[in-house]
């Protein structure tokens, strides 16, 4: 986004006095700074120090405390923000502010093997080690209401007042949408003075959901897209005395998700996952590679205790680890009737989950399936959900996933084991809080802890 | 003659279940625990007055199992303040069954194991765990002595209570949140910090042999 020769031209140019940086924790959360226009300069290229519980910490910004990893420099020492200045922009709305997304390192400016978005891009550049480039683009879901934070926080976050025409389910309801456009309107205006390269956007199936779509990127950019999407749309609605969450399941129903939709392309453009009328081989051994690893992943995609209240059968989410041509209820929906198409939609993913971890862990799948050249499963022909006992289902707990991303070498390898058990290690520190503080094993809806700790910060 | 119990819980039992099951198997070794659930079957409920924490015993000759929540066949239910074991419970079912239900109450306030046996079980369970101290040294203030264990430089110190010091070791709390909350004082570093609180994470998970 940065076109001038210099940093100081560019920020000239756009008039930046204050650059806030962006970077992403492990729960997917926003952390970063505003920095004076001097602070900024002296900080490149190494960018400037933060908290290492930036990192290391939970959506509260709490540090996890029964977790050591040896980024950690010293008693609660510092890492860095380093800026990527491929993606500084000008807000559009504060004239004097830019952004900038920032990757963790440490003080001496080593990559953190932690960090969510440093290790996406290792994942991408070793898939363009093989000669492919990576496309991928996600639908964020998420919901709108007319109370603001404060009122809602005052409510319990329990029957605010939707924005939509309809107070019952139902989807691309323009009634609904246009009850909606006024909020979306001043979401895309700041999008759209950030360049932020949207799609669409619609009415989607929960009372006062809407999604939110962007045109395909490589990964990186697809999930800084995300982190600053859900950033801008938080910003919104603080500004028009509104609230909005991205929590997986606020109510029974239909949830938010975030699915992902990627393909691989050549190094000249053309679509790697479809040769000769039909599915490649390298795309058959990339679904059976992300099958293989789809128990494993499922820790990474549903990071929360909210988000297995999301994974009921007809309710949108997969159950299974399947895969079908066109089909939305198998664990991956395959699209190969033209080579312009061909791409692989994962659906799992909730609506709290951390992009570049969601990413980074279908990629590594893939990846995995290539590597090991897997055979690809039997297509599931038949509907997804409802499925006799004998089919088996995804980990549908924080336990149980956790589990069984422990037991996948294949994820291991390529994620890394100090990531792998950081991350087990973590979710077993968010279930333990939930029964801790919370404790409530009969609900069958959101509990008021999940209200209280996910609605506004994830 | 004393009877074999079997102690079981769910693979994703709650926190509080698996304290109730660990602090049931280890006073099972005592013949008057064993006494004590010779007469008890069918189910019993114990909640939170707190909040939504609940765990259910179900005991069928020398089976004893738990499970979260509440049970509507509970033939008994206590509701008491988890954090302060002095205060008075509520009893549902007293009236109907009063000698099980005083039984289930003296289940509920077993005698945790002797601080220094526990902390000697714990580090022989835990001290080659990643980032654990090469040495310990546990002061108990009520008392007045030292336990030391292990050897080399890397030392942690912690400082406590018989009331701290003996649901810490028996796997029930987490090191760091004792220490972040002031019932517990300690000396070392932020590795050692997170390493022993690991363990103690581990331990009331399950995920230990001692």
């Amino acid at each position: 986004m940065m076109d001038e020769p210099t940093i100081e031209e560019w920020m000239d140019r756009h008039h930046v006095e204050v650059v806030r940086t962006h970077a992403t924790g492990l729960d997917g959360h926003a952390v970063g700074k505003y920095l004076r226009r001097p602070k900024f300069l002296k900080s490149l290229p190494n960018g400037h120090a933060i908290a290492d519980m930036a990192l290391a910490g939970d959506y509260t910004g709490f540090p996890h405390m029964t977790i050591w990893h040896e980024m950690r420099n010293g008693q609660f020492g510092d890492i860095l923000m380093r800026p990527d200045m491929d993606t500084i922009i000008s807000d559009g709305t504060d004239p004097d502010l830019g952004h900038v997304v920032c990757d963790f390192t440490t003080v001496e400016g080593e990559a953190l093997s932690l960090c969510p978005r440093t290790m996406l891009r290792r994942i991408t550049d070793e898939i363009g080690e093989l000669g492919y480039d990576v496309k991928a683009t996600f639908e964020l879901e998420f919901f709108i209401y007319k109370d603001s934070f404060e009122n809602a926080r005052r409510k319990g976050y329990q029957n605010l007042t939707p924005l939509t025409a309809s107070q019952s389910s139902n989807i691309y309801m323009l009634r609904n949408a246009h009850n909606v456009k006024p909020f979306m309107d001043e979401v895309l205006k700041r999008l759209n003075w950030q360049k932020f390269d949207w799609e669409s956007w619609s009415d989607e199936g929960g009372v006062s959901q809407a999604e939110l779509n962007f045109f395909p990127a490589n990964p990186v950019k697809a999930a800084d897209t995300i982190v600053r999407a859900r950033q801008v749309i938080y910003e919104v609605a603080v500004d028009m005395d509104m609230s909005v969450s991205f929590m997986p399941q606020m109510q029974p129903g239909y949830g938010s998700g975030l699915h992902v939709h990627h393909s691989l392309v050549a190094k000249d453009g053309a679509p790697a996952f479809y040769q000769d009328g039909q599915r490649s081989e390298l795309m058959n051994e990339w679904i059976a590679g992300i099958l293989k690893t789809m128990p494993g992943s499922v820790s990474l995609m549903c990071p929360s205790i909210n988000a297995y209240r999301r994974m009921q059968e007809f309710t949108a989410p997969p159950v299974t680890a399947t895969w079908g041509e066109e089909n939305k209820t198998a664990g991956l929906r395959v699209i190969s009737r033209s080579a312009n198409l061909a791409r692989i939609e994962h659906r799992l993913p909730g609506g709290d989950a951390n992009p570049y971890l969601v990413l980074a862990s279908i990629l590594a799948g893939g990846l995995a399936g290539h590597r090991n050249h897997l055979p690809i499963p039997p297509e599931l022909t038949v509907v997804g959900w409802g499925l006799p006992d004998d089919v088996p289902r995804l980990p549908n707990t924080l336990l149980s996933a956790a589990d069984a991303l422990s037991d996948d070498e294949l994820l291991r390898e390529i994620l890394r084991t100090d990531f792998v058990d950081y991350w087990i290690d973590s979710r077993k520190l968010e279930w333990l809080n939930y029964h801790s503080e919370c404790g409530d094993t009969e609900s069958q809806g959101a509990t008021d802890w999940e209200f209280q700790r996910y609605f506004e910060l994830m | 003659m004393a009877q074999h119990y079997e102690v079981t819980t769910d693979r994703e039992a709650t926190p509080m279940v698996r304290v109730l099951a660990s602090t049931l198997r280890l006073a099972l070794q005592r013949p008057e625990t064993q006494k004590l659930l010779s007469g008890l079957d069918g189910s019993f409920t114990v909640k939170s007055i707190n909040g939504a924490q609940a765990a259910t015993y179900t005991f069928d000759g020398n089976q004893v199992s738990l499970k979260a929540g509440k049970s509507e066949a509970a033939k008994v239910m206590i509701e008491a303040d988890l954090d302060d074991p002095s205060a008075k419970p509520k009893i549902t079912g007293l009236l109907r069954h009063p000698i099980a239900a005083m039984r289930f109450g003296e289940l509920l306030s077993l005698p945790l194991p002797n601080w220094a046996d526990s902390a000697k079980r714990f580090w022989a369970a835990t001290y080659d765990l990643p980032n654990m101290p090469e040495k310990l040294i546990i002061t108990n203030r009520d008392e007045s002595r030292s336990l030391t264990f292990g050897e080399g430089i890397n030392t942690v110190e912690l400082i406590g209570t018989t009331k701290i010091l003996e649901p810490l070791f028996a796997g029930h709390a987490i090191l760091a949140l004792d220490v972040m909350t002031g019932k517990l004082q300690y000396r070392g570093s932020l590795e050692h910090l997170t390493g022993m609180s690991n363990a103690c994470q581990k331990l009331l998970m399950g995920e230990l042999d001692g």
